[in-house]
């Protein structure tokens, strides 16, 4: 799944050194955990379901990549894409929603996140990468739309404390014809 | 329907952007008669390659066969009428149809016909190949069909609205752009004729993305506040709409229209475009171009190459790195699919820079053009009322120039590109429905 480029490129648990594992701490191996990573993912989804905007933005480190492709072509960057956000990008995106003026979001839209099917893999070093399914339902003006698709997460720790370094959605209708989504997915 | 009464000089019916059985006339009298956009021959690049395309209605193929030639072709068995190509895109010698076996090749030639014997006259390729779209023509990689027979030739259809497509192009030091990058399908419900040229909205449309322009500034300044921004409130986005800007609006004559935007990008030389080719790529595409057009052009080729802003009626829009082609699906539907166009024989950087800054405006999760939806999707809304259903385009009617070929010159913020678009419009439904009349009438 996803591009292989130098953006989106993973050091997944097969091809990486699987014997830094041993050298976790405590610390980084409770906050990799399972339980500890999904909760993360479930309140990222939240947020953005809350539209607490500002304290989303908090869950990313500074080198954070928001990707959702326009295709399925895995054609990495040289393709152009739905979103491609930076840490830049991704705060201007948060400040176009969150002040007056995003026509587009005059009346804003109202999305519920499904998050299901997470999978947490093994750890790597302070990385891990997680895989789950969405379906996200967005109401605006009375009308609903539903969009469904799968999502890869690469977290890290930062300062003991847990961050997206990528979110990577691969939308099932990502090249069909798109109305309004200028909301977070 | 008499068409001349629904748009005034500067006022236009809302029935124009309401009425489904105009828009059924529209598919005839517009899109079935004068030059429309089909697609660009990078999207078919290689021998074998082709590409679903649409005029209207009609659904196409636009193929290049193995000598290298594109084809428009309608995407229709000559048995029974079933589509013989399905996939979006691909590379094929030949189109089979599923159905009963016939078989076409990518020039359209009819080869293969199953169980022939059973005609009492088999058809023949000469007879019963693809339909091709009527004419074909390509300018400088932009690919228009026709569906009538007769008429002008592309040349003099695009009249001066090809010096745009040449600023594009010429960006390349190859003089060739591709569309290969893949497209943003986008849609709103709304009439296909409230997109346009329009430089009176930037201010108020793009409203968020001025102040994302001034939060950029502000944060390079280190600015702490809204108040000390405002001292310093100007700058390149906004300026260029302003009511004393000196960009410029044009209609061109056919209903193509056009900003001219050359002031700013020229005067913002130093702070926008330069820095771009400060880079290794950039010094590197500096020099291609040098090389290509000679050193004492690359200046005005940077500055050009922001400045296409041009709607190539009906349905065609190249802005800046972008370009536009417009579907009408119903009278309040329309579907925008939107190729960002990058520079052949350029340093890789150079065009994922274009990439990244097309993301930024472009496409249903941008920060720019999401907003223009809205206010389309707003107008047709709005329009579901017609107590007082004339919509008004007067701004600047009474300070246009015109120039020698008959170009109308205007403000940025003037309304010179809508009365343009209505005036083409008018002229092709009037003269649409005539013909059709007096067809009709010799039957």
């Amino acid at each position: 799944m996803g591009p292989t480029d130098d953006r989106g490129k993973l050091r997944s648990p097969e091809n990486g050194d699987v014997a830094v594992t041993s050298t976790l701490n405590a610390d980084l191996a409770a906050l990799l955990s399972e339980r500890s990573v999904t909760r993360f993912v479930y309140r990222e989804a939240r947020l953005i379901d809350d539209r607490q905007l500002e304290d989303w933005l908090d869950l990313w480190t500074d080198d954070a990549c928001y990707w959702v492709p326009a295709d399925e072509t895995n054609g990495g960057l040289h393709r152009v894409q739905l979103v491609l956000d930076d840490r830049d990008r991704l705060g201007e995106r948060v400040y176009r929603l969150t002040h007056a003026d995003a026509h587009s979001q005059e009346p804003y839209s109202r999305t519920t996140h499904l998050i299901t099917g997470v999978e947490v893999g093994e750890p790597d070093n302070d990385q891990v990468e997680v895989h789950a399914a969405l379906a996200l339902v967005e109401v605006r003006r009375g009308v609903q739309e539903i969009y469904a698709g799968r999502i890869r997460y690469r977290l890290r720790v930062v300062d003991g404390e847990l961050k997206f370094a990528e979110k990577f959605v691969r939308l099932s209708r990502n090249d069909a014809v798109l109305g309004n989504l200028t909301f977070v997915i | 329907m008499n068409y001349a009464r629904l748009v005034r000089s500067d006022q236009v019916h809302s029935s124009v952007f309401t009425d489904p059985r105009i828009f059924e006339d529209e598919l005839r009298y517009i899109y079935g008669r004068t030059w429309v956009y089909v697609g660009h021959d990078s999207e078919a690049e290689k021998p074998g390659d082709y590409v679903l395309k649409s005029i209207g209605r009609h659904p196409l193929i636009m193929s290049r066969d193995e000598d290298g030639l594109v084809h428009l072709l309608i995407n229709r068995c000559r048995h029974r009428a079933a589509t013989v190509c399905q996939a979006e895109q691909g590379n094929s010698s030949f189109f089979r149809c599923s159905y009963h076996g016939w078989t076409y090749k990518n020039n359209g030639e009819l080869i293969g016909v199953t169980y022939p014997n059973a005609y009492a006259q088999p058809p023949a390729a000469a007879s019963m190949s693809l339909t091709p779209v009527p004419r074909m023509e390509i300018y400088r990689g932009f690919v228009f069909g026709s569906l009538a027979h007769e008429g002008e030739d592309l040349e003099q259809f695009l009249g001066p609205s090809r010096l745009c497509i040449d600023m594009l192009v010429n960006a390349s030091p190859t003089g060739k752009v591709k569309l290969s990058a893949g497209v943003q399908r986008t849609m709103y419900h709304g009439n296909w004729k409230l997109i346009g040229m329009d430089g009176y909205h930037p201010n108020f449309g793009h409203k968020s993305v001025v102040n994302l322009l001034r939060r950029r500034a502000r944060l390079q300044k280190n600015l702490a506040t809204d108040s000390e921004q405002e001292a310093d409130r100007r700058q390149e986005f906004s300026d260029g709409f302003e009511g004393d800007s000196a960009n410029q609006t044009a209609d061109l004559g056919h209903g193509h229209t056009r900003l001219i935007t050359t002031s700013t990008w020229d005067s913002d030389y130093e702070s926008k475009i330069e820095p771009l080719v400060r880079s290794e790529a950039g010094k590197e595409y500096a020099r291609l171009l040098a090389e290509s057009y000679g050193v004492d052009r690359v200046r005005k080729i940077l500055v050009e190459a922001r400045d296409p802003h041009i709607g190539i009626y009906p349905n065609l829009q190249i802005i800046e790195s972008q370009v536009t082609l417009l579907r009408p699906m119903a009278v309040d539907r329309t579907e925008v699919l939107m190729w960002p166009a990058l520079f052949d024989g350029v340093p890789d950087e150079i065009n994922q820079e274009r990439l990244r800054r097309h993301e930024w405006f472009y496409g249903p999760s941008s920060f720019g053009t999401a907003d223009d939806s809205e206010m389309f999707e707003r107008m047709q809304r709005g329009m579901q009322s017609d107590i007082d259903p004339w919509v008004l385009l007067a701004r600047g009617a009474g300070r246009e120039k015109e120039l020698d070929d008959g170009t109308l010159i205007g403000h940025i913020t003037d309304e010179v590109p809508q009365r343009g678009m209505m005036r083409e419009w008018a002229r092709l439904m009037t003269a649409g429905s005539s013909d059709h009349q007096r067809t009709a009438t010799s039957q």
